[in-house]
C-alpha cells in the first residue's frame, strides 16, 4: 500500500505541476491578447495607461464618458475603466489593481448610482479577470465569490468551461489572433435609439416600484465611504457624479434616490478634494432621444454628458487652482 | 415472505400514486368516478438497486446456489456496500457477500486499476455525460422551437449522456471498490459497438439484463417453447425492466420498443450471432459491421428518445417534430446553450477513439498503450485536464440516482 500512495503522490504532484505550467502559458496568451474582454487589462497591467483623469464605475461609466472629448476639451490623458455589471466592490478590484501598476491620476471621476452600491452576487464577467488572478487581488474576489478559492489552488480550474478562452490564448501566442476591439480608451458608445425594454419592465412591475426592501442600506453605504475614504487617503481628487437616468426610472427608484442622493453628497462633503455632482435632475434626463434604455445614455447622449462632465471638470480644475 | 417484502416496500415506494392514478383514469372511462388518494412520497435513494441485490439473495438461498449468511455484519455490508449502494451494479449475493468474510490484503495491481477505472469513470461523467446535458436539457425542453437536425442531434446527445452518466458511475463504483479490494461485475462493454439489439442488451447495464435473464426470463421459459411463448417471454422481461426504471409510461412504452427491436432477431435465432470479438484482426471495421452498429445506435436513440421524454406526448411530440418539420437542415446547438460544441465533440470523438480500441480488452485506459509507459502517463494527463476543464459551476446529479 505505501507504494501506491508514494507512486499516486509522485504523479498527482507531478501532474499537479504541469497543471501549473499550461495555465502559466494560458495567462501568458491572454495577457497579450487583444481581444476586448483582455485589451484593456492588459493595458492597465503593463502599466500602460498612466491617465490624467480616469473614469470609474458599471457600465454606466463605460457608455457614458466619451475619454476622446474630455481630451479635446481639458487637454488631457484620460480614460475609462468602466466595466459591465459591476458594483463598487468589484470596482475596486480594477482600481487598486490600476494604481498598482500606473501613475496616480490627477482626478479619479467614480460615477455613482444605485445599481454600484449594491452588493454583487457574483462576478460578472469573470473571465476577464482570470489571467490576472493574484494574491493581491485574491481577498477582494474572495468576497464576492467563494469558488475563487478552488480556482486559486486548482491549476486550470478557473478555465473550467472556457475552452474559447485557451483557443484565444494559444491564437495569440501563436499571432493569429483577430483583433476584436469594440472600445475607445475604455469608452464603448452605444449606436442604438431608445429600445422597449424600460416599457416592458413597466408592465411587469404592473404599477409597482422597484422593490429595495433586501437591500442593505446602512451596509451599502458604509461600503462606499469606505471606498471614498481609501481614494481620499492615496490624495488623488476625487470627483463624485450621478449620471442621467431616465425621470421614469427615477419615479421607479424613488422609494430610496432622494435619499441616497443626499447621502453621498453628505459623504463627499465629509473629504476635501471629494466633490460631487448630480445629474438626475438636467433636462437630459426628460428626454429619450439620449436613451438606450431607462439607465444608460446612447452615443448621442453621452456626447452630450461627457462635454457636461468635462465643463464641470474644468470648473473644479480652476476651483482649485484658486484655492492654491 | 422476504420476497413479499422486498417487492411490497418497493411497490409502494415507487408505484403506488402511478397505480392510483391509472387506475383512477381507467375507471373514469367506464363511467366509475372515484377520486385518487396521492401520497407525496419521497423515493428512497437507490431502492430499485438495493431491493434487487436482496432479492437475489433469497432467490439464490432458495435455489440452493448459497448457504444462509451467518454474519449479520456482512449480509448488511453486502447490501449498503457504499460504491454501487445508490446505482449498481446490482451485486447477486454469491459474487460480492462471500468477499466480506474473506481477509483482504492490499493488491498493488487491483489498486492501480482502481484507479484507472475511477479516472475513465471520470471522464465518461464529467466531461461527456455533463457535456452532453447542457444539449439535451435545452433541445429536449424546447423541440417545438427547433429543426429536425437539431432534435437528431438532440437524441444523439442523450444516448452519449445517458452511456457517458451510467458507465461512468458504474466505472467509478467498482474502481472504488478495487481499492477497498472488491470486485464488482462489470456493468457495460461497449454497447454502442453492439452490431444487433440482443448484442446491445449483452453489452448495456449487464448487472440489471443478467439480473432479469436469471431470475425472471428463465423462469418464464426462456427462449425455449413456442414462437408465441418466446415473444410473450421477451415483452414480458422488456416491459417489467422499463416499469423498473420508474413508474411512467415512457419507461414502458421504452421497454416494449426494446422488445419489439428484439423479436425478429430471437425469431430468426439471431440472438447469439454477434458473441464473439468485434473486428478482431483490423483496426477499422467493416463496411458491413459499422452499418451493424450505426444501425443498431439509431435503434437504441429512437427508444432513448421515450426514456427521456416527461410523457408519451412529449415523446410522440418530439418524433413528429423530427418528421414533421418546415426547417429540416439548420443545426442550431451552438445558439441553444450559448456553448461551442467543437471541444465536447472532440472530447466524443476521443471517448470513441479510446473505446473502439480497448473494444476486445477488460481493461480501458490501461489496455491503451501498455508497453509505452509515458505516453500512458500522457493519456491520464490529457483525461485529467479535459475533466477539469469540463467541471460545471452547476452539478448535475446521476440520471440513475432518481431509479
Amino acid at each position: 500500500m505505501k507504494q501506491f500512495i508514494v507512486k499516486c503522490c509522485k504523479v498527482g504532484f507531478l501532474f499537479y505541476l504541469l497543471l501549473w505550467l499550461i495555465q502559466i502559458v494560458i495567462d501568458i496568451g491572454l495577457r497579450q491578447s487583444e481581444d476586448d474582454t483582455y485589451y484593456n487589462w492588459n493595458k492597465l497591467y503593463n502599466g500602460e495607461i498612466n491617465a490624467d483623469i480616469l473614469f470609474l464605475g458599471s457600465s454606466r461609466t463605460l457608455k457614458h464618458y466619451d475619454p476622446q472629448i474630455f481630451d479635446e476639451k481639458l487637454n488631457v490623458y484620460s480614460y475609462n475603466l468602466g466595466s459591465n455589471g459591476s458594483a463598487f466592490d468589484i470596482q475596486k478590484i480594477k482600481r487598486n489593481a490600476y494604481l498598482r501598476n500606473n501613475s496616480k491620476p490627477e482626478l479619479i471621476v467614480l460615477n455613482v448610482d444605485i445599481g454600484s452600491l449594491s452588493k454583487s452576487s457574483e462576478i460578472y464577467n469573470k473571465k476577464q479577470f482570470l489571467p490576472y488572478y493574484s494574491l493581491k487581488n485574491y481577498k477582494d474576489m474572495s468576497n464576492i465569490d467563494a469558488s475563487v478559492f478552488y480556482e486559486y489552488l486548482f491549476p486550470m480550474s478557473k478555465y473550467r468551461e472556457n475552452f474559447d478562452l485557451i483557443s484565444l490564448s494559444l491564437k495569440s501566442l501563436i499571432g493569429i489572433e483577430e483583433k476584436n476591439l469594440n472600445t475607445i480608451k475604455g469608452f464603448s458608445g452605444s449606436n442604438q435609439k431608445w429600445n422597449n425594454s424600460f416599457e416592458n419592465r413597466l408592465k411587469e412591475l404592473n404599477g409597482k416600484k422597484f422593490d429595495y426592501s433586501k437591500f442593505n442600506y446602512k451596509e451599502r453605504l458604509s461600503f462606499f465611504e469606505t471606498e471614498v475614504l481609501d481614494i481620499n487617503q492615496s490624495k488623488i481628487p476625487l470627483l463624485l457624479v450621478w449620471a442621467p437616468e431616465y425621470v421614469g426610472r427615477q419615479y421607479l427608484e424613488s422609494d430610496i434616490l432622494d435619499k441616497t442622493i443626499r447621502d453621498v453628497k453628505n459623504v463627499a462633503n465629509k473629504y476635501d478634494g471629494v466633490e460631487f455632482i448630480d445629474f438626475t435632475k438636467d433636462s437630459i434626463c426628460y428626454d429619450t432621444y439620449y436613451f438606450y434604455n431607462s439607465y444608460h445614455l446612447n452615443k448621442i447622449g453621452a456626447t452630450k454628458f461627457s462635454n457636461m462632465v468635462s465643463d464641470s471638470i474644468n470648473k473644479y480644475f480652476k476651483k482649485v487652482k484658486k484655492s492654491d | 415472505m422476504s420476497i413479499f417484502i422486498n417487492l411490497g416496500i418497493l411497490g409502494f415506494f415507487k408505484y403506488y400514486n402511478f397505480f392510483i392514478e391509472n387506475l383512477t383514469a381507467s375507471l373514469n372511462l367506464i363511467g366509475i368516478h372515484l377520486n385518487s388518494i396521492t401520497l407525496n412520497i419521497i423515493l428512497p435513494v437507490g431502492i430499485s438497486f438495493y431491493t434487487f441485490q436482496t432479492l437475489s439473495y433469497t432467490i439464490d438461498i432458495y435455489r440452493n446456489k448459497m448457504e444462509p449468511s451467518k454474519d449479520i455484519i456482512s449480509f448488511f455490508a453486502f447490501v449498503s456496500f457504499f460504491p454501487q449502494l445508490v446505482a449498481g451494479p446490482i451485486e447477486r449475493a454469491t459474487n460480492l457477500l462471500p468477499q466480506f468474510y474473506k481477509e483482504r490484503v492490499f493488491e498493488y495491481n487491483k489498486a492501480v486499476s482502481g484507479m484507472r477505472l475511477i479516472l475513465w469513470g471520470f471522464f465518461q461523467k464529467i466531461v461527456i455525460a455533463d457535456g452532453c446535458a447542457l444539449y439535451v436539457n435545452d433541445i429536449f425542453s424546447n423541440y417545438k422551437d427547433y429543426s429536425s437536425l437539431t432534435l437528431v442531434f438532440g437524441s444523439i446527445m442523450f444516448a452519449l449522456q445517458i452511456y457517458g452518466d451510467f458507465a461512468g458511475y458504474s466505472n467509478i463504483a467498482i474502481g472504488v471498490s478495487r481499492l477497498f479490494g472488491f470486485d464488482l461485475m462489470k456493468n457495460f462493454n461497449y454497447p454502442y459497438f453492439s452490431r444487433n439489439i440482443a448484442e446491445f442488451w449483452r453489452r448495456w447495464h449487464i448487472s440489471l439484463s443478467t439480473w432479469f435473464r436469471d431470475y425472471l426470463y428463465i423462469p418464464l421459459g426462456g427462449s425455449r417453447g413456442s414462437s408465441w411463448s418466446k415473444i410473450r417471454n421477451v415483452i414480458i422481461i422488456f416491459t417489467v425492466s422499463g416499469f423498473w426504471h420508474g413508474a411512467n409510461w415512457t419507461f414502458i412504452v421504452w421497454g416494449v420498443l426494446n422488445a419489439l427491436f428484439f423479436i425478429p432477431i430471437m425469431l430468426r435465432d439471431k440472438n447469439k450471432k454477434f458473441v464473439g470479438e468485434l473486428s478482431p484482426d483490423q483496426f477499422f471495421p467493416s463496411l458491413k459491421t459499422l452499418f451493424q452498429i450505426l444501425s443498431t445506435f439509431f435503434l437504441t436513440t429512437l427508444a432513448w428518445i421515450f426514456f427521456r421524454a416527461q410523457n408519451l406526448n412529449h415523446a410522440f411530440g418530439y418524433l413528429r417534430r423530427i418528421i414533421v418539420n418546415e426547417d429540416y437542415l439548420t443545426l442550431s446547438s451552438d445558439r441553444t446553450v450559448n456553448v461551442d460544441v467543437k471541444p465536447l465533440i472532440f472530447c466524443i470523438a476521443f471517448f470513441f477513439l479510446v473505446e473502439w480500441y480497448n473494444r476486445n480488452r477488460e481493461s480501458i485506459i490501461g489496455g491503451v498503450l501498455q508497453s509505452k509507459k509515458y505516453l500512458r502517463y500522457c493519456m491520464y494527463f490529457f483525461i485529467l485536464l479535459t475533466i477539469i476543464l469540463s467541471i460545471k459551476n452547476e452539478a448535475n446529479g446521476f440520471i440513475y440516482f432518481q431509479f
